[in-house]
């Protein structure tokens, strides 16, 4: 874990910063721009939103989203919009694992186009982090239309969440 | 209107600039008479420009209010067209510029104000989107005209000081933290992307569409802010 990363996840900050997540290793983008560092291992499992039920999140316990636009067509948040969504990025070359409850053969990765490493994608989906969410546990893109497109959580079947903020309590 | 790109009015418009209210601006410019070459921006110019957009829509929202508390009524489609622009240019692309590339980079200076900005810019956007829902709607209703009204006045009082705290810490905390040639990379970084999502005449026609907006609200003309004379 480097320096930069380690004191991303003692504060859970959730900036482009934090994309490092808390595996182990790691190295940095082919964006010298971008401050960040693109983890060897990255673990997606399972947590409970109240309002959402069971969805995807990160190894920090942070909720995953997926955007529509991308369907067949890989990462298309670029630019600020990975400012605001930062892709769940791996090293090349390494695999995500799934943790409890997560379906392992639908766990892949797609080229990242911000950082020139790998998206972790789940059932084709590409998969990212809200910059709003600032603890773990929160969902607060949740059909948030922002960047040209909704924002939704995916459930453990692959399935996007698009049940409205309003319609939770 | 002839257009004129951001890079354009940012290296020629050295008093647009001192009208926003750049303290490290004074500094650049007296320091740069005569220039040698065209004064290339800094990534806090850029985004200052930017919250100048912004602060002109919060006096837009600052107008709406007023007629929704007399009871006077709005201009069709002038809500949706001030929060698209909130929408489009701010929270999808200004804000989302700070989280990929200041924020991380002032976090270990100032992580509290960091986080309290993410969770602004978060509350932005869901009012944002309350606010173009009542808009679609026609708040045709006395409550919903309450609930617009009380929207646009809480986005207001939040980015007041928001934007005030980024000019004032955030950006120059930015500058304290970055050396002179990667601030140089960010500006032309933030300028390509400017283009490659708006195009190259982005911030112009930005510009006319907020003065759409004022001239619809009859806060188009400046002088009009300035106090009567005793």
């Amino acid at each position: 874990m480097t320096v930069r990363a380690a004191a991303g996840c003692a504060v859970l900050a959730l900036t482009a910063m934090s994309l490092a997540g808390c595996g182990s290793g790691g190295g940095s983008t082919g964006d010298a721009m971008l401050p960040l560092t693109v983890p060897l291992h990255v673990t997606v499992g399972v947590g409970h939103v109240a309002g959402l039920g069971d969805v995807l999140v990160d190894g920090q316990g942070r909720v995953l989203y997926m955007f529509p636009p991308d369907a067949g067509r890989g990462v298309t948040c670029t630019g600020a919009c990975a400012g605001t969504w930062p892709p769940l990025v791996i090293a090349d070359a390494h695999a995500p694992t799934a943790g409890a409850g997560v379906i392992a053969a639908d766990l892949s990765t797609v080229a990242d186009p911000n950082t020139g490493a790998r998206v972790v994608t789940y059932a084709g989906y590409p998969l990212y982090r809200y910059a709003g969410d600032v603890g773990a546990g929160t969902a607060d893109g949740q059909a948030l239309f922002l960047n040209g497109g909704p924002w939704y959580v995916v459930d453990p079947d692959g399935q996007p969440v698009t049940t409205e903020p309003g319609a939770r309590s | 209107m002839t257009g004129v790109s951001r890079r354009g009015l940012l290296v020629g418009g050295a008093g647009l600039l001192v009208g926003a209210g750049a303290t490290e601006l004074g500094d650049r410019l007296s320091s740069s008479s005569p220039p040698a070459e065209p004064h290339v921006p800094s990534p806090g110019e850029e985004l200052m420009v930017e919250h100048g957009v912004l602060k002109r829509v919060l006096l837009a929202y600052r107008a709406m209010s007023a007629r929704l508390a007399d009871g006077r009524p709005l201009p069709s489609g002038v809500v949706t067209d001030a929060a698209q622009i909130v929408s489009s240019y701010v929270e999808s692309f200004h804000e989302g510029l700070e989280e990929a590339y200041v924020f991380p980079r002032v976090q270990d200076a100032e992580p509290e104000l960091v986080r309290t900005l993410l969770v602004q810019h978060d509350r932005g956007r869901h009012l944002t989107a309350a606010i173009l829902t009542a808009a679609g709607s026609g708040f045709g209703t006395a409550a919903a005209r309450s609930a617009l009204r009380a929207d646009l006045d809480a986005f207001v009082r939040m980015y007041e000081p928001h934007e005030a705290w980024e000019d004032t810490v955030v950006y120059p905390a930015l500058r304290a933290a970055t050396p002179q040639r990667t601030l140089d990379e960010l500006a032309e970084r933030f300028a390509n992307l400017e283009n490659k999502q708006f195009g190259d005449q982005a911030l112009q026609q930005i510009l006319d569409r907020v003065g759409g907006v004022e001239q619809q609200l009859g806060i188009h003309d400046l002088a009009t802010f300035t106090p009567a004379a005793d």
